[in-house]
This record gives structure tokens, C-alpha cells and sequence, in this order.
């Protein structure tokens, strides 16, 4: 199996959701506003109602469940991490257990739980963004969205060229690095036994010239790339037209009304 | 100023080429060369490694200026920086490693990649993109990603994204070189169809097959050009092909060894369809 097949690019998982269809720029700015709004709630409904809302948007989606949390695998240990110190060193709150210097108290459990809750759906909700764009949508609609950040000097079309180019050759570079490995391998270089250290050790054999391969790429890709009159960003045109769709303003009215009642919870007389 | 006026044409005058080096003496890839080459040829240039070929492809579109002397693309001078991206709209450049000149994610954005740089209202971008996917034949590819497609596509997907630029020439730097004998047939097949068609091709290569197709020949050796004629008139040159290693093609060799056993074939017989179709005619009338 070559290395490419086993490496997917971004998660996209092809579809024709609402979400799926709506214009990168709606997904993103809605789930920049759902993270921040996250961080403003402090009831416990709020998180509930956020939840359920959540929950409903995955449904619309179509994508399965178990893709979504497949996403939180990385940062597993920085919830727990963050679950246990809030837990163990809050002062607020009566004690509701002791063990040595150990305290936990009532307070300082809620505290834990709403700060690992955040940061599970702060990740899910990033996770539901890239579940349901492609990279290069992602990439354009970035490209787009802050064009205008180029009046501050930014880069902002050469950040998104060079997102687009690395996108274009990571399954090139990995089938590389597949054919160096092997080449490597038959000629004895120890990539594929012994310990751990002599092991990377070996794949400064697979590094070099994987490295000076993907620099005399570039080499001949800027060469390619002039001779096809680039010359950055200015009086660019694009052949996809990003056009905001009617569906598109009114996924942004409801995230905005649905993101206000969330708040709203917090001024509630409820717990 | 108008350039409309001169005839259709890449000049090349006295040109000398010297890569930039820290070494005292200077190497010269390419020395005191003159050159025409007119609207509707089809010149190849050979030459063993390190002739100074890919040097000369650079230059008619501006890649490389030259040390001394001129280039001119329909009258403009490659020196004169206003005239650079009008110089390369009009001179297209195919490079060796299809991968490494593919721009876009998918099919279709990496064609449009040339006319979006030129700044083309989207709907004509789409519609110069469909015409020339359809015109190299990978239409059903249009949204397949580079990487899932053979040698022989990749190469015509880069041929797609300089065609929808609607140059008047051609460079193609060893666009065969890396392809399997399948991807190589396809790739010729789509050039001499553009060149059928009115596109001025400079077609760099090492190998004689390819350029017995060409109008013209030319071959370098050390930077000097060695020689200039039709296809027909190099096979006679033995002392020149052997000092460029040249080999003649299969087709060209067989010939010549039947006519020695005395078979009355035609001199120049390049193609091998051609020396089986004379073959059969001559059993038939015998």
C-alpha cells in the first residue's frame, strides 16, 4: 500500500448536505462565531442547548458520528489533562472529597467539566468545517474572505497560493518518499529494524534526499509558474466565481439568532 | 507601438548565453547562434546532454535573457521588460516533469491557472478551459486530482493549460523523456495535431523517432550549432549524427539495409507505418 493511500488529505468527506453546499466563507465565519460563542456561555443549559444544536447541525450533515470524534483522538490527553488540573486545583466550592493534599471540591468539578466540554466542542466544531469542505474550498474561500488584509501589507494571496501548491504535492512528495524508503531498504539502510533511535537515525537517509528533490521541484514549478504569466496576486481572476447563495445569508441569520439565544441562557433564571 | 504589423516570427540574433558563475572563466552554454523561425513551423532541436538545448528552449520565452545578442518574438525583444507577459502569452513552454508543472488541486483549475494570471473574466476562462480540455482529449478527467492520472495524461493536462492561452508557438523541453512508450505516443500525437492546426512548435528531444517528425532540425553540440536542414538531409550527415550520438531511427536503418540487399525503397522512409505501407506495395506489385 503506498503511503498516499494510507494519508488523507484534510478529512473532506465528499457530499451534497446543506453544509455541505453553502459557500466556504458562510462555514467558516459560522464556525469562528459558534468557538467564540462557546467561551461566553456559563450555564449549564446554555451548554445543553449548544449541544443540542450542535448535534441537530451534524445530523443536517450527514456525516456519521464516528468520524467526528475520530477528530478529538489527538487531543484526548489535553481534555483529560485539563479536566484533572481544574479538578484537583480549584479553590472555590465546598470539599467534596479529600485524599493527602488532594481536594476536590463541588465547584472546581463543574469548572472542569465546562472547560473539557469547550474544548471537545471547539474541536468538533473545526472538525465539522474541514468534515465537510475540501482543502482547496477551504483555501480559496480563506483567500477571499481576507483578501482585503492585503491593504495591511499581508500576503494574503501568497499564503493561500502557497497553501494550494502544498496541497497540490503532498500525495506527490508521499510517493516519493515511499519510492526513496524502498530504494533505501534494498540497499541495506536500517529503516525497517532495530530500536527506535537507530531507526530515525536511518531517516536522515530518506530526509536528504527527499528534501533536495522537493527543492528542485520547486525550481522547476516557478519556472513552469512564470512561463504561464504568474506574477502574484494583482489583477488575478478566478474561474470559479464564489457567489453568495440566498442559503447562505439565511444559515448566517439563524447561526447569529440560534448563537444570541445560547447567550441568553446566561441572564436566564435557570442553572 | 504596434507589433501587429511584422510578420509572425522568433528571431534570434547573434545570441550568446553564459550562466551566471563564480569560476573566472566564463562557460558559455550557447554561443554567437542566428536563427529564424517562421509562423506555422515545426523545428526540433538535438544535441547530446549538455548542448545548451534547454538553454535555447529558455530563451524564446523569456526565461533567460540572453549574455549577447537578441531575441525576438514577433518583433518584441525578450530584453524589454514591459513586453514580458505579452512575450509569454505567446510563446508557451512544456517541460520536462509533468508533476513538476502542475499548479492546480484538480484538472480544470491547473488549465485555467495561466488565463486566471492573465486576468480573464471568469465565463471566458471556463469556456477557453472546456475547449482545450476537449481539444487534448481529457475532458472526463476535469475534476480528477493530477496525481491520479498516468505520465501521459499529466503531460497533456500541461499542454491544455498552455493551449488555453492561445499561444502562436510552442516550447516543448523533452515533454516525451519521462513518459512510457504509451504516455509518449499520445503526447506526440497531440502536438502534431496542434501543429496541424497552425501552432509553431520547437520541439527539444534527444531522440531521432520524435524528430523525424518536425518540418526542421537542429542540431547543438557544445553550445554551436552544427548543423540546420530538413529531417531527410541529416540522415545523409553520418560523421555529424555519429559525433552528437544521433542514432537513426529503427525504421531508417532497416530501410537502409534492405536497399543494400538491393530492395528499391524510397530514400526517406522515417516512420515505420511508412516503410510497412512501401513494403506491402512493392510485395503486391512484384
Amino acid at each position: 500500500m503506498a503511503l498516499s493511500d494510507v494519508v488523507t488529505l484534510g478529512q473532506y468527506i465528499p457530499g451534497n448536505s446543506l453544509l455541505h453546499r453553502l459557500d466556504p466563507r458562510t462555514k467558516f465565519l459560522a464556525a469562528i462565531t459558534l468557538t467564540i460563542l462557546l467561551f461566553f456561555v456559563t450555564k449549564l443549559t446554555g451548554y445543553i442547548f449548544f449541544l443540542v444544536l450542535f448535534l441537530a447541525v451534524v445530523t443536517a450533515s450527514g456525516i456519521p458520528l464516528r468520524f467526528l470524534l475520530r477528530g478529538l483522538r489527538p487531543i484526548l490527553f489535553l481534555i483529560l489533562f485539563t479536566f484533572i488540573v481544574q479538578a484537583l486545583f480549584s479553590q472555590e466550592g465546598n470539599v467534596i472529597l479529600q485524599w493527602g493534599f488532594l481536594v476536590i471540591r463541588d465547584a472546581g468539578l463543574w469548572k472542569a467539566f465546562f472547560m473539557s466540554f469547550r474544548l471537545t466542542l471547539l474541536v468538533l466544531v473545526t472538525t465539522l468545517l474541514t468534515l465537510v469542505t475540501s482543502p482547496i474550498d477551504l483555501t480559496d474561500g480563506l483567500d477571499r474572505l481576507f483578501s482585503f488584509l492585503h491593504v495591511l501589507r499581508i500576503p494574503v494571496h501568497e499564503i493561500a497560493m502557497m497553501m494550494t501548491i502544498a496541497l497540490r504535492f503532498i500525495p506527490t512528495l508521499l510517493d516519493e518518499t515511499d519510492t526513496i524508503v524502498k530504494a533505501q531498504i534494498s540497499r541495506g539502510a536500517p529503516l525497517d529494524r532495530g530500536n527506535i533511535f537507530r531507526r530515525l537515525r536511518g531517516f536522515v537517509a530518506v530526509l536528504i534526499p527527499l528534501f533536495v528533490s522537493a527543492f528542485r521541484r520547486a525550481d522547476e514549478l516557478a519556472q513552469a509558474m512564470e512561463s504561464r504569466c504568474y506574477r502574484g496576486g494583482e489583477g488575478r481572476t478566478r474561474m470559479r466565481a464564489m457567489v453568495l447563495h440566498w442559503t447562505d445569508l439565511w444559515t448566517a441569520l439563524v447561526a447569529l439568532a440560534l448563537g444570541l439565544v445560547t447567550l441568553a441562557f446566561n441572564w436566564l433564571a435557570v442553572p | 507601438m504596434t507589433y501587429e504589423d511584422v510578420t509572425p516570427k522568433i528571431v534570434l540574433q547573434g545570441v550568446s548565453y553564459c550562466y551566471p558563475d563564480s569560476t573566472a572563466s566564463p562557460v558559455y552554454a550557447l554561443s554567437s547562434l542566428t536563427l529564424e523561425v517562421k509562423a506555422g513551423d515545426f523545428l526540433c532541436i538535438l544535441g547530446p546532454n549538455g548542448s545548451g538545448k534547454s538553454t535555447l528552449g529558455r530563451l524564446f520565452n523569456a526565461l533567460l535573457i540572453p549574455t549577447e545578442g537578441s531575441v525576438q518574438v514577433d518583433g518584441m525583444d525578450t530584453r524589454n521588460t514591459a513586453l514580458l507577459w505579452t512575450i509569454r502569452t505567446r510563446v508557451g513552454m512544456i517541460f520536462q516533469n509533468p508533476d513538476n508543472q502542475i499548479v492546480g488541486t484538480i484538472v480544470e483549475e491547473d488549465i485555467a491557472f495561466g488565463l486566471e494570471n492573465l486576468g480573464i473574466p471568469p465565463n471566458e476562462i471556463r469556456a477557453r478551459v472546456d475547449w482545450a480540455m476537449e481539444k487534448v482529449g481529457i475532458s472526463t478527467y476535469a475534476k480528477h486530482p493530477p496525481n491520479l492520472l498516468s505520465g501521459g495524461q499529466k503531460q497533456r493536462v500541461a499542454i491544455a493549460g498552455v493551449l488555453a492561452m492561445k499561444p502562436s508557438y510552442i516550447v516543448l523541453d523533452e515533454p516525451t523523456s519521462l513518459l512510457d512508450p504509451q504516455g509518449r505516443e499520445e503526447v506526440l500525437r497531440t502536438i502534431q495535431e496542434l501543429h496541424s492546426e497552425g501552432i509553431t512548435l520547437i520541439l527539444i528531444t534527444h531522440r531521432m523517432e520524435e524528430a523525424m517528425l518536425a518540418c526542421r532540425l537542429l542540431v547543438l553540440e557544445k553550445g554551436k550549432l552544427a548543423f540546420l536542414g530538413i529531417p531527410a538531409q541529416l540522415v545523409e550527415e553520418d560523421e555529424l549524427r555519429r559525433h552528437a550520438h544521433l542514432d537513426l531511427p529503427l525504421a531508417i536503418r532497416l530501410a537502409q539495409l534492405l536497399r543494400e540487399k538491393g530492395i528499391p525503397l524510397p530514400p526517406f522512409l522515417p516512420r515505420p507505418e511508412e516503410l510497412v505501407r512501401t513494403l506491402c506495395a512493392l510485395k503486391r506489385s512484384t
